[in-house]
């Protein structure tokens, strides 16, 4: 592809961020999905201006360059705050879990920062300029939190598949695009270290197809019959497994009434 | 380029990974291992002849033996490692089925159940600890480098079969 050409092919990947963010935030809030994913809806509020900024400001100016840093942190911020909406979620339905989780979360973290800190390893060089450290900096916290919170994701999951817990199809689809995005985007940004300026066009332009495709499938795949809970199996093991877990309610429930009247 | 190939191949097993955790999430092939009956029939008892399975004072015995040959210690050696490895098969998917069962009643409770998450966290990897050291004494028992003691490991299945039994009332009817 030519210079000219991936430009342009650039510049459709940019408008179809602009609608397919727009889409999103329009079906979020007509299907009341906007309730319940609060950060994930105000982050494709405020994804409509941060893709409308890089279709008018030209890319060699100054203007473009401070955009890019301000915004930068302001796109990882709500990635943070997105994925713990999410872990939220994983666990609104079983409050016996809330421990469990806890625990799942602070091992998931800990695996997590140990692995972006070794995505973080390369450093600045004596011969950066100001504004190469400035564009430095923004793209490694990018790396850096882009590979913690997809290793966080994945190690919760993990920890977490070893209960017998079944998740919401909007939350199980929230899971998958968060690390496929997260993961790619961290590809991206080490190739573009890795391989240097030549491949930056072309490494953009990669970066954007997947935003795109993440957004659309989000836009597809995110609906309000996903909030519904999984139904059981009703086969003759079902029953079996129903008598067991009304047994189990029921000594939750005594338990439950035993350790109030201690506390009473 | 090498380590550009690398990570992306360690990016897609972790996108991999993702997809299948998230599919095991889905509940499309869940279920409930345990039934009341087996959680009042669970005893430590049927593991006692594990024991005293690689006890040393059987091949004492053999080699006191009229005609024993150093063979014939490494295949019994070899027979009681393969009972024994059953033997721990078996102790494995019990201690599984009681964690299961715990965390089935953590799953469907209404109130946080942080107590037994600590105990279940704590016992699994004293278990899972436990069964490595096990499996690598097994290899040098084979040798006859080292004996092998697993009364620690039943001592954490009875424990925790102890907290599901204390868990679950007796007065509960256990048939329907």
């Amino acid at each position: 592809m030519t210079g000219g050409a991936l430009s342009s092919f650039l510049r459709v990947l940019q408008y179809m961020l602009l609608v397919g963010s727009g889409l999103i935030a329009v079906k979020l809030y007509t299907t009341g999905l906007h309730r319940k994913y609060r950060i994930f809806f105000a982050y494709f509020l405020f994804r409509v201006p941060n893709s409308l900024w890089p279709l008018l400001l030209p890319a060699s100016s100054v203007a473009y360059f401070w955009a890019f840093v301000y915004t930068g942190p302001l796109v990882l911020i709500f990635y943070i705050l997105m994925v713990r909406e999410l872990y939220h979620l994983v666990l609104e339905d079983y409050r016996g879990l809330q421990t469990a989780g806890r625990y799942a979360m602070y091992l998931s973290l800990a695996g997590a920062v140990a692995i972006s800190i070794l995505a973080l390893l390369p450093k600045f060089t004596p011969t950066m300029t100001q504004s190469s450290k400035g564009l430095f900096l923004v793209s490694a916290a990018e790396r850096g939190v882009d590979t913690a919170l997809a290793v966080f994701i994945i190690l919760l999951l993990a920890l977490l598949s070893r209960y017998p817990i079944q998740l919401r199809r909007n939350v199980r689809v929230q899971a998958v695009i968060y690390s496929i995005f997260f993961l790619s985007s961290t590809m991206v940004l080490l190739a573009r270290m890795v391989l240097g300026k030549q491949s930056v066009a072309t490494l953009n332009a990669a970066s954007s197809v997947i935003s795109v495709c993440s957004i659309f499938a989000w836009l597809v795949m995110l609906s309000p019959e996903g909030e519904r809970a999984p139904q059981r199996r009703t086969d003759a093991r079902a029953k079996n497994e129903q008598r067991l877990l009304l047994q189990l309610e029921e000594l939750n429930a005594a338990l439950l009434r035993v350790s109030r009247s201690k506390i009473g | 380029m090498i380590l550009l190939t690398l990570i992306a191949t360690a990016a897609l097993a972790l996108i991999a990974a993702a997809v299948i955790l998230v599919r095991k999430l889905s509940g499309v092939d869940q279920s409930l291992p345990v039934t009341a009956e087996w959680i009042s029939d669970l005893s430590t008892e049927q593991y006692r002849p594990m024991m005293r399975l690689l006890d040393s004072t059987d091949i004492q015995f053999l080699r006191d033996q009229p005609g024993y040959t150093r063979a014939m210690e490494a295949q019994l050696r070899r027979q009681r490692v393969q009972v024994f490895r059953g033997y721990l098969r078996s102790l494995n998917a019990d201690f599984r089925r009681v964690s299961m069962a715990l965390k089935i009643l953590m799953t469907h409770s209404e109130k946080d159940r942080g107590d037994l998450a600590s105990v279940l966290m704590h016992q699994e990897l004293l278990f899972l600890t436990g069964m490595i050291s096990i499996h690598c004494r097994l290899a040098l028992y084979r040798w006859g480098l080292c004996t092998v003691d697993v009364t620690g490991l039943v001592r954490i299945f009875d424990q925790m079969r102890n907290e599901l039994c204390s868990l679950v009332p007796s007065t509960l009817p256990t048939a329907a």
